[in-house]
């Protein structure tokens, strides 16, 4: 899966695999490409600016811990993350049950 | 793992990223520390993995250098931004707890200082007070904004270029408040400026702190340019 597809989504996707944890960058790349079966094909530095960002928005917060021997930043969910995260997934099912109807119905049936 | 190579790929690319970015250092070296970290990590996982070059791998995953130097440079400039729009926040009632104390001590009334001042002089004064209320709001209501449009997605590079714009203009109209009411002084009676000692200092001082809000908006313009 490409960049370009994940724009729109990549808020939602750090959103929810920091979902009741607390994980590193790095970690959460992982994540995202291990939830995803390794579909997911994003340059990995651009993760980066997008949990700054998600950080400055007041949904994520970050620390520098002790992680695995070495100091690394850290981030995870403020409470108004935790409600966006429902909301973006609320939001989903509903586009994808939509979709869904349309796409993943087969062809329509032909008119006698 | 330490590379043996003459030159260190994740190295190359750390003092490449350093070398595009301009911020306040503090901020850029936390942007670079955790950029390294996770090229670190990467190659740390290569390695495990049996790649032949996992730090050349690490670099190539992590993304063009010139679209990540934008994206965190947007990182920088609203970082610079969102300290010029703090610093007005807290400069304002800072200084003018400083004035007032002082005033009180060493002048006691402002509109009586060295006797009666007319109408006009009265109303200047008081504008000048209440401007700086106003910029201070506007100042924490333009960092609440960009809380919200950063949740909504909004390019970062924008935000920085709207925190640096309101700063500049913000410390621009407390500058100005400040030489207006020195003119409207000046013309009433030049010798209502030879105030005590700590209060010209204090004068002095907010003149130097809206200044430098000033050099950090515009540096926020700058870091946010092109």
């Amino acid at each position: 899966m490409k960049a370009d597809a994940l724009r729109g989504h990549l808020d939602a996707l750090l959103l929810a695999v920091l979902d009741g944890r607390q994980l590193h960058g790095y970690a959460i790349i992982e994540a995202l490409q291990a939830r995803s079966g390794g579909a997911l094909d994003l340059p990995t530095g651009t993760v980066y600016p997008a949990l700054r960002r998600l950080e400055r928005g007041g949904l994520l917060v970050s620390e520098w811990s002790t992680v695995g021997g070495r100091k690394r930043r850290t981030y995870r969910l403020t409470p108004a993350g935790t409600r966006a995260l429902a909301t973006e997934r609320s939001a989903w099912r509903e586009f994808t049950a939509a979709i869904d109807g349309i796409l993943g119905g087969g062809p329509w049936p032909t008119q006698a | 793992m330490a590379h043996t190579g003459v030159s260190d790929p994740i190295a190359d690319y750390i003092a490449a990223l350093s070398a595009r970015l301009r911020g306040p250092s503090s901020a850029k070296a936390d942007l670079l520390a955790e950029a390294r970290d996770g090229l670190d990590d990467a190659a740390e996982a290569y390695a495990a993995a049996g790649h032949p070059d996992p730090r050349g791998r690490a670099v190539a995953e992590f993304g063009d250098l010139t679209c990540l130097a934008r994206a965190y440079q947007a990182e920088l400039g609203v970082a610079e931004g969102a300290r010029a729009l703090k610093s007005v926040l807290v400069a304002v009632p800072v200084m003018h707890a400083l004035w007032q104390t002082n005033q009180l001590v060493w002048i006691g009334s402002w509109s009586e200082y060295g006797g009666p001042v007319p109408e006009w002089y009265r109303a200047v004064a008081d504008v000048n007070d209440w401007i700086g209320w106003v910029v201070m709001g506007l100042a924490g209501l333009a960092l609440l904004a960009g809380r919200l449009l950063s949740r909504r997605g909004v390019e970062t590079r924008r935000l920085g270029r709207a925190a640096g714009f309101l700063g500049a203009a913000g410390s621009f109209v407390l500058l100005l408040n400040l030489v207006v009411l020195l003119t409207a002084t000046a013309s009433l009676d030049m010798s209502r400026l030879l105030m005590p000692l700590p209060c010209l200092a204090v004068g002095a001082g907010m003149f130097i702190v809206h200044g430098r809000i000033l050099v950090l908006a515009h540096r926020s313009l700058k870091f946010t340019a092109g």
